[in-house]
């Protein structure tokens, strides 16, 4: 446990933080608007930042705050904010004050703690990549000691580089139903508590069958860990298509997306919630920042999903198509093949493939969470029976079933 | 409930494994039949397989999603040049107040109008073509106008109106006063803004019913009034 080490955490801690609390607040828009457009409407755009622009005319000196500044209704996340932590913050007689409070807690966190095993950009020096950007502008000193500092270094970009990656994601995210079930049973709220046993008894259809879609995928990459895992998809077929878990498993990318968005509790799953049953479920009781919390969580948990879906299944950090060596720092390939190395030679610097690794994962990651919503817009809510029926009796068979098939397979073949 | 049922012929056949006794038309079902009531899925095997459906459905969103933001890039070419309000949009709401439906009736039922008289008052004030006979008021179904009546300065007129307040946030836009009024004096023009932020400015009175004026409208911001009115 180096300085070093710290510092890379830091910067780690930093990105990951900001771009899920980012992310979190823009999908509020995010949803608002292409919910909209979806449906051949506008969207949210009214609040406005005024602009004062020369002297009212027919105001005795006054500015004039026509131009309304409104940024494709951006501001409306903000406003949310504000409205959020500047309500009356109530909390009713008749609830446990103690469990109540401890279950909004349990909300948020786990989402963003389930985030910390997801690798974001693959393996990097941050020794030399800081080094080649200074000296790119001409800082030729800092680069120097910059270098010195973090050496030759190999980092992960990832919170925690964890050998069980997928089974602390199922740890984790398992307890994300303690917020709902203590939520709901301490708000002394019959709303509350049906949203709490429906979203209890979904959780354990769900959480079932989300295991187990996966062992096949694991019984290919034979591993746990994500960042294994993101290293085996780089494997080609024939040296053109990538070895992605989608291509490896499509049958169940379905089940097993299936399943995360179950454990979002968003439409077409929100039996939890269920507006047009239970008020708002679970937290129905709850006012302010504190339903806030509730309704920040279930936006995180999108990106969380996505982030998990682009891991597993395709081909998390890697460019399709820049094919060889992908893990290395440089890229070093034939420079005829990729646009990247027509430009920068035979071997591109350490930053550039950095950038381009986060890059990718960005993208993949955005496109998830466009799909989720795209999904939650599309598809009618489930009744309570078609969900259990979904989950028990034909999720989980499949589920089993390709399990022993893949297995099988596995072992004729003997390996990938 | 099942005693209804019971009672009612027609209700007692509709449930479920009932062998009925009669067919409603020839060749509806043979006599003694067990009739089951509800639809048969009609579903082929691949709707059934659900998925396929699914991602039909997605895209069909999708696409609908993507001709919509392919319009808004070409309206953005066009905002970008400061032609936004005259560009086709992605989206077919009206935006409202900056943005009016150009298809508003001729003879749309809005905003009131008080007529005036050609000649002046004495003092050359303007005076209402009203004589204050409270008929609009009397047939208005809403009782939201309120006249006051007075003598009119004018010596060949009898009587006018002091005060003729409507409270345009009751008014249901009928048109019964205009079609009661004897002298003309009262008319609803096709102006079908009226929205304001305070109450208390939904009660227009005589003078501002007299002055009337489209609607101002000033860098996006309206003046639903007709002009700016003084509080």
């Amino acid at each position: 446990m180096n300085t070093a080490f710290l510092v890379v955490s830091f910067m780690n801690l930093a990105f990951v933080l900001g771009l899920l609390l980012n992310l979190g607040g823009l999908l509020t828009w995010v949803e608002r608007k292409q919910g909209a457009v979806m449906a051949n409407r506008i969207g949210a755009n009214r609040a406005y930042i005024p602009v004062p622009v020369g002297r009212d005319p027919n105001g005795a000196g006054g500015f004039k705050w026509s131009k309304r500044f409104t940024l494709m209704g951006l501001f409306h996340a903000i406003t949310d904010g504000i409205k959020m932590l500047t309500k009356e913050n109530f909390t009713p007689p008749f609830v446990d004050t103690f469990v109540y409070n401890l279950a909004v807690w349990f909300s948020a966190v786990p989402v963003l703690v389930t985030f910390a095993v997801v690798p974001f950009g693959g393996p990097f020096q941050p020794g030399v990549m800081m080094s080649e950007v200074l000296t790119m502008v001409g800082m030729t000193g800092a680069a120097a000691s910059v270098g010195g500092f973090f050496g030759d270094g190999v980092y992960h970009m990832q919170l925690a580089n964890l050998n069980v990656g997928l089974l602390f994601i199922f740890a984790i995210g398992s307890t994300g139903i303690f917020s709902a079930a203590l939520a709901g049973w301490s708000s002394g709220n019959k709303f509350s508590l049906l949203g709490a046993l429906r979203s209890s008894s979904q959780m354990i259809s769900y959480e079932v069958f989300m295991g187990i879609s996966v062992l096949g995928l694991l019984v290919v990459y034979g591993t746990v860990d994500f960042n294994e895992m993101a290293q085996l998809q780089q494997q080609t077929w024939f040296g053109v298509i990538p070895k992605w878990g989608v291509l490896l498993q499509p049958h169940m990318f379905f089940v097993f997306m299936t399943a995360l968005m179950a454990e979002n509790k968003r439409v077409p799953f929100d039996m939890p919630e269920a507006e047009s049953e239970l008020v708002a479920g679970y937290f129905t009781e709850y006012t302010s920042m504190k339903m806030g919390l509730f309704m920040m969580a279930e936006f995180l948990e999108i990106a969380v999903i996505a982030g998990i879906m682009t891991t597993m299944f395709f081909g998390a950090y890697h460019i399709p198509g820049v094919v060889a060596a992908t893990d290395a720092m440089h890229w070093a390939m034939h420079p005829e093949l990729t646009p990247v190395n027509a430009i920068f030679g035979a071997e591109v610097p350490h930053a550039l493939v950095v950038v381009l690794r986060v890059g990718a994962f960005l993208f993949k990651l955005i496109f998830f969470c466009w799909l989720q919503i795209l999904i939650r817009w599309t598809l009618p809510k489930f009744r309570y029976d078609q969900v259990m029926k979904l989950g028990w009796k034909y999720m989980l068979p499949l589920s089993i079933v390709n399990v022993i098939a893949t297995a099988a397979f596995m072992y004729v073949l003997g390996g990938m | 409930m099942s005693e209804q049922l019971g009672q009612n012929a027609d209700f007692d056949n509709l449930i479920d494994g009932h062998v009925m006794p009669q067919p409603a038309y020839q060749g509806e079902f043979t006599e003694g039949e067990i009739v089951k009531y509800y639809n048969p899925s009609r579903m082929t095997l691949l709707e059934k397989l659900y998925v396929p459906a699914i991602i039909g459905g997605l895209m069909i969103t999708a696409r609908v999603f993507f001709t919509n933001m392919a319009k808004w890039g070409i309206w953005f070419t066009y905002w970008i040049r400061g032609k936004g309000k005259d560009a086709p949009k992605g989206a077919v709401t009206i935006y409202y107040p900056e943005e009016t439906r150009p298809d508003y009736s001729p003879i749309n039922r809005g905003k009131h109008i008080l007529t005036m008289r050609q000649q002046k008052g004495p003092s050359g004030e303007a005076l209402p073509q009203c004589v204050a006979c409270y008929m609009c008021a009397t047939a208005c179904p809403a009782f939201c106008i309120h006249i006051v009546a007075g003598e009119s300065p004018d010596p060949n007129i009898e009587k006018y109106c002091v005060e003729f307040d409507i409270e345009m946030d009751k008014c249901i836009f009928c048109g019964y006063c205009e079609e009661a009024c004897p002298v003309d004096a009262i008319r609803l023009t096709p102006e079908p803004r009226m929205a304001d932020y305070q109450r208390e400015r939904m009660i227009y009175d005589r003078e501002y019913l007299m002055t009337w004026n489209p609607t101002y409208v000033e860098d996006d911001h309206v003046y639903p009034g007709g002009h700016p009115r003084e509080e």
